[in-house]
């Protein structure tokens, strides 16, 4: 037991990576860049990424575009990835011509403006831009560091001051990895305060009209960080510099597989959907388990009872069982066929789940306890009452196969059942996710269902291993409890 | 798509789900009875895997990939097939451990030998219950693929059933049908198997006897 809960998560890691392969394999790509954002130089790989977006490359790629002639893309995409490239543009302006300098320093304009360092005047062409630069980064080279741009955005988080805050906006983009990182979580009033501050912040260099309202609340500022953290999940890469281990990690991280792994934590928190799911996800999930409880636990229970009484007896009772057997297995056909259901029903739809789950549960166990029939320990007297549970203990092991087994069936009976009686279940919400192509709520949904069975696997092979069904699983605990 | 059409293509995926069902429960199941192990070990990832992709998800997409009849006998047979796997390794775990099969092996019959006379006689009624649960199963999911909307109704026979009226009852009422007549059967055949011919008896004999 001990072991197959510890081989849990390797067996939900190894489940991960199939259905992300399945999924990426059926489903359309994601587009290769979001509108209005830097460019991507390929489409995301599903697991490895030998090339991945690093601001040093990109910068120098744009630099080298607008060094060439004029290119009005080009230069707006430089001035857009702003002060994560001046690191790697400034100690090359240099080693261009006179003209490609002055080109590329006046591509840089706008971002002199947003940082509040020039006015237009000083810009106003090639020569006096290209000096400017070039003192601008005789004086501020030492700026232009983690550990500095740590320091001051830990002052800024701890109080704003307006000098504080020129400091980081001098930074511009090159301060962004530090600023998403001290959003961090949402507790109380403290911590919308330092979101709303940072959230300016991250407006007025990104450009992006994202910000609290007057007097926010709570969820607001969530929201806000979870809007943040999403856009920098899937943009932040082409702001931050690679090099030696990060660039290793990156191979791995920038990919499709290693951004759904990294968004894992905060869950449905970065979807535009968050707030309607975080109210009815409980409601669903408890709605489709009941279902499929009453399914594997009612149904299989109840099949498995009769069809124990039904193999002793001859005549019209058996022949009563069959028939209901056929019929409970016939669930989903018949309820789209007699277009069956209706508003609400949960009753009614968990009693079509235990006829579905009688169903099959009366025609294995029947074929199982059939054969059994002329063991020695065959009652002589019909089965009933308190007979039922022996013989019941002596064949029952293919309903814990079926429970092991059986829950694909049944989810698909529970969705034909929520779309019938139009109950908001995680079957409806899949079926949507389906038809969207919504590969994040099927991921969740695979490693949910996938878990499901593994717990119920595990609960089948001990109680196998328990009535001695199993002595495979019986002697491995045997030799485990002889170590102890 | 016309009635006798969608009826061919629901038969094709059936009798394809149902091979492929019973060679995976087939093959796996006795694997992992007799090796146990790593073997079953095997036959449980494979049946979370298979739990993470339930058939709803995986038939429409990858139906866009393949042809639908053989997107539907593909997933339906190996959805079965590991679902039959449990209940057949399971059935033959129990059985290899009564004891006429462990007086049988003491008398010097050989593992293959007393697993194919004494052992797999108590499990292959449930594979013949897996094979004939597979065509409710077929035009269930192909009814529900279109009841819920995530098939046009172009491809999958069942849809006929999913779509209601006279045609839609009969529909289901033929599957009904189909299985009880197929049960009653199946039942009648293990009822000859177990009374099976002479070795058949005395393996019985044998337990009575109390031989273990």
């Amino acid at each position: 037991m001990l072991r197959r809960v510890l081989w849990l998560l390797p067996t939900l890691f190894l489940v991960s990576l199939a259905a992300f392969q399945f999924f990426a394999w059926t489903l359309p790509p994601p587009p290769q860049s979001s509108p209005g954002e830097l460019p991507r130089s390929a489409p995301l790989p599903v697991f490895v990424n030998p090339h991945p977006d690093n601001a040093r490359e990109l910068a120098l790629g744009l630099m080298q575009k607008v060094a060439e002639g004029p290119n009005e893309r080009a230069a707006a995409q430089l001035a857009k990835l702003g002060g994560a490239a001046l690191p790697h543009i400034l100690p090359r302006l240099d080693q261009l011509s006179p003209t490609a300098r002055g080109r590329v320093a006046l591509a840089l304009k706008p971002l002199a403006l947003r940082m509040g360092i020039a006015t237009q005047l000083e810009l106003s062409d090639p020569d006096s831009a290209s000096l400017f630069w070039t003192r601008f980064w005789q004086d501020r080279e030492l700026d232009f560091r983690p550990i500095v741009v740590r320091r001051l955005v830990k002052r800024l988080t701890e109080r704003s001051l307006a000098l504080r805050r020129d400091d980081v906006i001098q930074l511009d983009t090159y301060a962004l990895p530090e600023l998403v990182k001290a959003l961090g979580r949402v507790r109380d009033r403290t911590d919308v305060e330092r979101v709303r501050r940072l959230g300016l912040l991250l407006a007025h260099i990104t450009q992006k009209d994202w910000r609290l309202a007057p007097n926010p609340s709570l969820s607001d500022a969530r929201r806000l960080v979870s809007t943040w953290q999403a856009w920098w999940l899937s943009e932040g890469p082409n702001y931050v510099a690679l090099d030696g281990i990060s660039k290793a990690i990156a191979t791995v991280t920038q990919t499709r597989y290693g951004r759904w792994l990294r968004g894992l934590p905060a869950g449905f928190g970065m979807r535009e959907d968050a707030a309607a799911l975080s109210g009815s996800l409980g409601r669903a999930t408890l709605l489709t388990l009941t279902l499929l409880a009453s399914g594997a636990f009612g149904g299989y229970l109840l099949g498995a009872a009769a069809a124990v009484v039904g193999a002793s007896l001859r005549g019209r009772v058996p022949r009563f069982l069959g028939f209901c057997a056929c019929l409970g297995v016939s669930v989903p056909c018949l309820v789209p066929a007699l277009n069956a259901g209706g508003k609400g029903g949960v009753f009614a739809a968990c009693c079509l789940m235990l006829g579905f789950g009688y169903g099959a549960a009366y025609l294995y166990q029947r074929a199982a306890t059939l054969t059994r029939r002329g063991a020695p320990w065959w009652p002589a007297a019909p089965i009933a009452g308190r007979r039922v549970l022996p013989v019941l203990g002596e064949s029952a092991a293919a309903c814990l196969g079926l429970l092991a087994g059986g829950l694909p069936a049944l989810f698909v009976a529970a969705t034909v059942l929520e779309t019938a009686f139009d109950l908001p279940g995680l079957g409806q919400s899949t079926v949507h996710a389906v038809r969207r192509g919504d590969a994040e709520w099927l991921m969740a949904s695979a490693l949910v269902l996938s878990a499901l069975t593994a717990l119920l696997q595990t609960l089948s092979d001990s109680v196998a291993a328990a009535l001695g069904y199993r002595p495979s699983v019986g002697s491995g605990r045997a030799a485990l409890e002889g170590l102890g | 798509m016309n009635t006798s059409e969608a009826f061919v293509r629901t038969l094709a995926s059936s009798l394809g789900a149902i091979v492929i069902g019973v060679l995976v429960a087939f093959v796996l199941g006795t694997v992992a009875a007799r090796r146990g192990g790593l073997y079953d070990d095997l036959l449980r990832r494979s049946l979370e895997f298979a739990g993470a992709l339930p058939t709803l998800v995986a038939i429409p997409l990858l139906g866009r990939l393949w042809p639908m009849p053989v997107t539907c006998a593909v997933v339906l047979g190996i959805h079965q097939g590991l679902c039959l796997a449990c209940l057949f390794r399971n059935e033959l775990e129990h059985a290899s451990a009564e004891g006429f099969v462990v007086a049988a092996r003491a008398l010097g019959l050989g593992a293959s030998r007393t697993h194919q006379r004494h052992v797999l006689p108590f499990a292959l009624p449930l594979i013949l219950i897996g094979g004939l649960l597979v065509v409710p199963k077929v035009v269930g999911v192909e009814a529900a693929l279109r009841y819920v909307g995530l098939d046009n109704g172009a491809s999958v026979g069942g849809f006929l059933v999913a779509r209601g009226g006279g045609l839609g009852a009969l529909g289901a009422g033929a599957v009904l049908v189909l299985l009880l007549v197929f049960h009653h059967w199946i039942e009648r055949l293990i009822g000859r198997i177990l009374r099976g011919d002479a070795r058949n008896q005395a393996d019985q004999s044998c337990e009575a006897q109390g031989t273990d």
